[in-house]
């Protein structure tokens, strides 16, 4: 027994020492100094929904359009609008293109014919002149044949006589203390109009009370133009944007997917032979809860009842049992009015 | 509570660091381990060479013994010195067939008997000697596993402590901790494979060695029998001329 004691503990002691001096600790991992790379999630939308913005705008900044040119010019001003100064004028919701018949600017040369009495005038120029004037000239010119004949002499003075009475007549007839000017070209924008509403606003200003009526009825006049909403209009500095400016109301690809997807599961595909050609197309309005607004209508139909039907009854279940469209709602622009085209040949290929 | 100092991060990790930063517990549980290991493996050499030895003596024995040697100059010679494995049988066999005879027993029957159980109990005595300590073997290779493990569990218990008084859980200030643990394991692993490994081997060689002395008993047996058959025949005969 005691060969095996010493022959074992001779064996532990030269396998504890050879660990002791090969197994030494492990060489450290070498991690190499991997600088945390930052990942950045981008959406389609922020692809497909650029704003138009300044090139040389910081690139942290928030996104923010390009500021329009003009400032506000009234900073006390109580109406929103894109007008230089505050107006009662109720926002127009659109610019219709009205068509305007612009009249022909009249030529100077042309000025005098529309006048209102044009008749009277030149008798009453040549009513005072030609008293003396003909019978000077007539008498100065024929003076040697006065000599001759001084029979005509006595005869042409009576004849201006006879032309002064006519010329007292018309006295009676309001007599024009200025050239009317020319009637107003009615285009929406003038280049004189623009000149001269601020002027007279600004005399407005600074006579308010004595003004305010025709004010009120200047505003009531100007509804012609559009003045709709000073959305476009910031102070906030420009962002970089894209090149094009997309609006930013748009459904992206992605959420108009989403819609797609929960009118698809609630679409029951008509089942007809020929069911692959039966496109219907449906619009339908939503309010601001995704809720339907009155019935969706068909615009396209597919000539098959069943399909249109089917289409419709689509739109209205899936209202019912979602509850209302899961729409983004600060895009509610963008969806307020859809048209979905209902294409069973996607299916059923 | 005890807490335990932490290794500082890129302490050293080699086996003598290990062991002298682990905890009281866990230095027992690692010297305990390694006692085992050492009495394991020289429970294994002392088996081997004693196997060895055995079996170069069963061939001896037998060479001299079916050699046509006369059992009574066999027995003389053997019964002076401490004969072990078959000797031993032998001796045992042939000093009771000695005494029966010397004193004239008339029973061949009992006789048998008598030497049958004197072969047994030399039998089972000598198997105790060729069997012992292996239970050891069969010990460290089932428990020293466990008892690594629990020296892990401390371990990493009291270094879980530690962690939590130092609050900080840099993988670097966790690791030496459950390294030094994790030794333990290691150290009752390292004692049990060769344990199991040794006990096995050790265990089908003492029933080889213990299958070939029962086959020497029966044979011997059956020679005595046969001797005394012979004897009581003839003392029959004898008996039958006077």
């Amino acid at each position: 027994m005691r060969v095996g004691l010493v022959t074992s503990g001779i064996l532990h002691a030269v396998i504890l020492t050879w660990g002791m001096v090969a197994l030494h600790a492990p060489d450290a991992f070498d991690v190499p100094d991997v600088e945390s790379l930052p990942v950045e999630l981008v959406t389609l939308a922020e692809i497909t929904q650029v704003q138009k913005g300044a090139e040389d705008a910081k690139k942290d900044g928030p996104a923010t359009p390009v500021p329009t040119e003009k400032p506000p010019v009234d900073p006390e001003a109580e109406n929103v609008g894109d007008q230089k100064l505050d107006q009662q004028a109720p926002e127009t919701a659109e610019q219709k293109p009205v068509e305007v018949e612009q009249a022909q600017l009249p030529k100077p040369s042309e000025a005098p014919t529309p006048e209102p009495a044009p008749a009277p005038e030149p008798v009453e120029q040549v009513a005072p002149e030609p008293q003396p004037e003909p019978t000077t000239e007539v008498a100065a010119l024929p003076e040697p044949k006065q000599e001759v004949e001084p029979d005509p002499v006595p005869e042409v003075a009576p004849q201006p006589a006879e032309t002064q009475p006519q010329s007292r007549i018309p006295d009676s007839v309001p007599l024009p203390t200025r050239r009317p000017e020319p009637p107003k070209a009615q285009t929406a924008k003038t280049d004189e109009r623009r000149k001269t509403e601020p002027e007279k606003a600004q005399s407005a200003q600074r006579a308010p009370e004595s003004d305010s009526k025709n004010d009120e009825v200047a505003a009531l006049l100007n509804q012609e133009k559009a003045s709709g909403g000073g959305a476009q209009r910031t102070t906030r500095e420009a962002s970089l944007g894209g090149q094009r400016n997309t609006g930013g109301s748009e459904l992206t690809q992605s959420e108009m997917d989403a819609l797609r997807n929960q009118i698809q599961a609630c679409w029951n595909p008509p089942a007809a032979v020929d069911a692959s050609d039966l496109k219907v197309s449906v619009r339908f309005r939503l309010d601001q809860s995704g809720m339907l607004d009155g019935n969706p209508q068909v615009t396209k139909s597919s000539g098959n009842r069943a399909a249109d039907e089917s289409a419709r009854r689509a739109i209205m279940i899936c209202e019912q049992r979602n509850q209302g469209y899961k729409l983004p709602a600060e895009k509610y622009d963008a969806w307020r009015d859809v048209v979905v085209n209902f294409d069973p040949s996607e299916i059923y290929r | 509570m005890e807490q335990i100092g932490l290794a500082a991060p890129g302490a050293e990790l080699s086996l003598w660091a290990l062991f002298m930063q682990a905890g009281f517990v866990v230095k027992i549980v690692m010297i305990g381990l390694l006692a085992a290991s050492v009495w394991s493996w020289a429970v294994m050499i002392d088996k081997t060479l004693a196997y060895g030895r055995m079996r170069r003596a069963f061939n001896r024995f037998e060479d001299t013994f079916w050699s046509g040697q006369s059992l009574e100059e066999l027995y003389r010679s053997l019964a002076e010195k401490k004969p072990t494995g078959m000797g031993a049988l032998f001796v045992a066999a042939m000093r009771e067939w000695k005494k029966s005879f010397e004193r004239g027993a008339k029973s061949p029957i009992s006789l048998q008997t008598r030497i049958d159980r004197a072969m047994d109990v030399a039998l089972s005595r000598e198997m105790e000697a060729i069997e012992g300590r292996l239970g050891f073997l069969a010990s460290v290779g089932s428990a020293a596993p466990f008892i690594g493990l629990f020296g892990t569990v401390v371990g990493i218990m009291t270094s879980f402590q530690a962690i939590a008084g130092s609050e900080s859980t840099n993988l670097a200030v966790v690791a030496p901790g459950i390294a030094e643990a994790l030794l333990a394991t290691a150290l009752g692993l390292v004692a049990a494979i060769p344990a199991v490994i040794g006990y096995n081997k050790l265990t089908s060689d003492a029933a080889k060695l213990s299958a070939r002395m029962e086959g020497f008993a029966d044979e011997f047996s059956a020679i005595l029998s046969r001797q005394i058959d012979e004897r009581s025949s003839a003392g029959q005969r004898a008996q039958a001329a006077q």
